[in-house]
């Protein structure tokens, strides 16, 4: 089969590479019709995150047909149209149990690396280095799938294939961090990064009641897509002062629920960018912390700080001196979108929630590096590129 | 087994630090340091400047009151003990717990059978059962080695405990012990897993062993956790696309009947049916 591989960073290229085959009981192999470039992906293309060895096959936003399933497998049958949760959940692990699919003690073959990073083995997660597994990823004809009875999603009546295939992740990171974020009626929000995942928290955000959204970015195409689609009021950081705007948007309170959609790679105007920009270089550190130090630092007294954008190591000059003077609480986590696949899909059947419109470059897989190379710099408005195996 | 302190307890509660200097080493330190500080200091060139940190170091060492080495190559509290009671000159310990999420009776009947974990280890390659307590492991070791050891499964006097020793001739004696615990709120069952061995050389081949158990104890942790995977899910992870690409480590999967027809010759990682899923 064809398949977009990793080679070193930011160099990808489409491979051969052998198909898939059924391994253990609880696989399915899913023939992919269309398979999204993502955010996180970046930072594997810029060597952000180690244990990625050339040849790995990346991509893990995706949707496809069943092909064939393993014999613990009883509800789905071939050709089955199908959307895949990224974060791989086993369903039998006690995190699992309660719901926590992307704290999954079973789904990581190589246990042992997160082990030495973070503390504890993490997740498996589909295409996104050897720390995470090792998986193949998405961008490929063929996906083997491990168990599929959890983590493969029926697109039901109703739902378009360009609706469905952000089920896979976009949507349920975006509803994860409005989630998280414990948002009460009356409350204004602040989304940091309007990519894909920021798009879907502004979305999920009226959803779950926040009256008011604010959306800050710098591309004027994101955020004008915040404020059409989503009806947020736009922030561009190179032309506003977000602290100061959003204080007094929110009468000097500070946002109720703040959320960081950008992560480990975040741009800023502010020396604390050029700081880490520096240190990163210099590989003194592996974050670039600039959202989340103003997301810390705006949220209201005993408000919410949430965060999806993708952390993977050390963060320097983190202010946790604000968040005990001001009570604040910080969530965070990889989307455990086994727990709202069938949520979103009754929002975007119900026409209260509309992904397709994060689909802007749909192309073939031989185009896969050209399309993270426009994802990557933003060209012609470039919000997702969609991968067709 | 007595009650035993911690094994992350690298210190005895009521000693000092490990590693610390006696007052004839500080002073040997600072003078040999001292001296080899300035005899690199005037010589010059790379081996006058290799000797002049390595001083500058003895001296830094001497004056702290505390080596770093020593501290390594000092047998923790846990195995001071474990060396008395086993009347072993010098033991070093690895330990990793885990919590398995299915009652305690289930994973102590599964563990009480060597010949149900091997195969779902990557690094075992086979497990023979040589008498009713008795098996013999063919382990595959780098440079693609195979080690083989023999295990003698004992019954012990505390409930929950399983343990296995090798015989008393072994080359390299290991001792292991396996303490399984009801998890609080209902959450399964808690492994403790402690694996000590009994070094050859003394302090040198304890030290030897310290570098070697970093590997044995991320081998440990995917023994563990390959464990609560089959018991939980029925089924161990792993992530190749197909069966033959595995070019490091890949477990023999023994039983024909445990593979679909469709796929007569696909090893399928599942070693034993009748996991929890």
């Amino acid at each position: 089969m064809r398949a977009l591989t990793w080679q070193a960073p930011n160099l990808l290229q489409v491979d051969n590479v052998p198909d898939p085959t059924i391994l253990n009981p609880r696989d399915a192999i899913i023939r992919v019709t269309m398979s999204s470039v993502c955010g996180s992906d970046l930072h594997l293309l810029g060597g952000y995150v180690p244990a990625m060895k050339p040849g790995d096959i990346i991509g893990h936003e995706f949707m496809g047909e069943v092909v064939e399933v393993g014999k613990g497998i009883t509800d789905l049958r071939q050709g089955d149209k199908v959307v895949t949760i990224s974060i791989i959940g086993c369903g039998n692990c006690e995190p699992c149990q309660r719901s926590d699919f992307s704290c999954c003690d079973n789904s990581n073959p190589n246990p042992s690396a997160t082990d030495l990073l973070y503390g504890q083995p993490c997740c498996g997660i589909l295409g996104y280095s050897h720390a995470f597994g090792g998986y193949p990823g998405s961008h490929a004809t063929y996906v083997r799938v491990p168990f599929a009875d959890v983590n493969l999603f029926k697109v039901p009546e109703g739902v378009s294939d360009e609706q469905a295939l952000f089920v896979s992740d976009a949507a349920p990171t975006g509803y994860f961090a409005a989630d998280n974020a414990g948002i009460q009626p009356g409350d204004t929000v602040a989304v940091w990064g309007c990519g894909g995942v920021g798009q879907m928290a502004i979305c999920s955000a009226y959803l779950l009641g926040a009256e008011r959204v604010i959306a800050i970015d710098r591309y004027p195409d994101r955020l004008r897509l915040a404020q059409e689609r989503g009806k947020a009021i736009a922030i561009n950081y190179e032309k506003t002062n977000v602290h100061e705007a959003l204080l007094e948007l929110t009468g000097g309170r500070g946002p109720d629920r703040c959320i960081d959609c950008v992560g480990m790679e975040a741009h800023g105007t502010e020396i604390d960018y050029a700081y880490d920009k520096a240190k990163q270089m210099l590989r003194l550190h592996t974050e670039r912390g600039s959202v989340l130090r103003q997301a810390i630092r705006a949220c209201r007294k005993g408000g919410t700080v949430s965060v999806v954008g993708v952390y993977g190591g050390l963060l320097d000059k983190f202010p946790m001196g604000a968040i005990v003077n001001k009570a604040l609480t910080l969530k965070s986590g990889q989307q455990p979108g086994q727990r709202y696949a069938a949520t979103l899909f009754e929002h975007i059947q119900r026409g209260e929630l509309d992904p397709a419109y994060l689909l802007t470059h749909p192309m073939s897989l031989e185009d896969g590096a050209q399309g993270y190379a426009m994802f990557k710099e933003k060209t012609d408005q470039c919000l997702r590129a969609v991968f067709r195996p | 087994m007595t009650e035993h302190p911690l094994i992350a307890n690298h210190t005895p509660q009521d000693d000092q630090r490990s590693g610390t200097l006696t007052k004839a080493e500080r002073t040997l330190s600072v003078t040999a340091g001292a001296a080899l500080l300035l005899h690199g200091w005037s010589k010059g060139g790379l081996g006058g400047a290799l000797q002049t940190m390595a001083g500058a170091y003895a001296v830094f060492r001497g004056t702290a009151g505390h080596c770093r080495l020593k501290q390594a190559l000092t047998p923790t509290p846990f195995e001071e003990q474990f060396s008395r009671e086993h009347h072993w000159p010098i033991s070093e310990a690895i330990t990793r717990s885990i919590t398995i999420n299915r009652p305690l009776e289930e994973v102590s009947t599964f563990l009480a059978r060597p010949e149900q974990v091997g195969p779902l280890l990557r690094w075992v390659d086979s497990v023979e059962q040589l008498a009713p307590d008795v098996t013999r492991w063919t382990l595959r070791a780098p440079a693609g080695k195979r080690v083989q050891c023999t295990l003698i499964q004992s019954e012990t006097q505390e409930p929950g405990v399983l343990h296995w020793k090798t015989p008393g001739d072994a080359r390299w004696a290991h001792d292991i012990t396996l303490s399984l615990s009801p998890a609080p709120a209902d959450r399964g069952t808690q492994v403790k897993a402690v694996v000590v061995c009994k070094p050859a050389m003394g302090r040198l081949g304890y030290g030897l062993a310290r570098a070697i158990s970093l590997f044995s104890d991320k081998a440990l942790l995917n023994a563990l956790q390959a464990v609560k995977q089959q018991l939980e899910t029925g089924e161990v992870s792993n992530n190749r696309l197909r069966p033959e690409q595995d070019d490091d480590f890949f477990y023999v999967h023994a039983a024909d009947d445990q593979v679909t027809s469709d796929h007569p010759t696909v090893k399928t990682g599942v070693a034993i049916e009748g996991g929890s899923h």
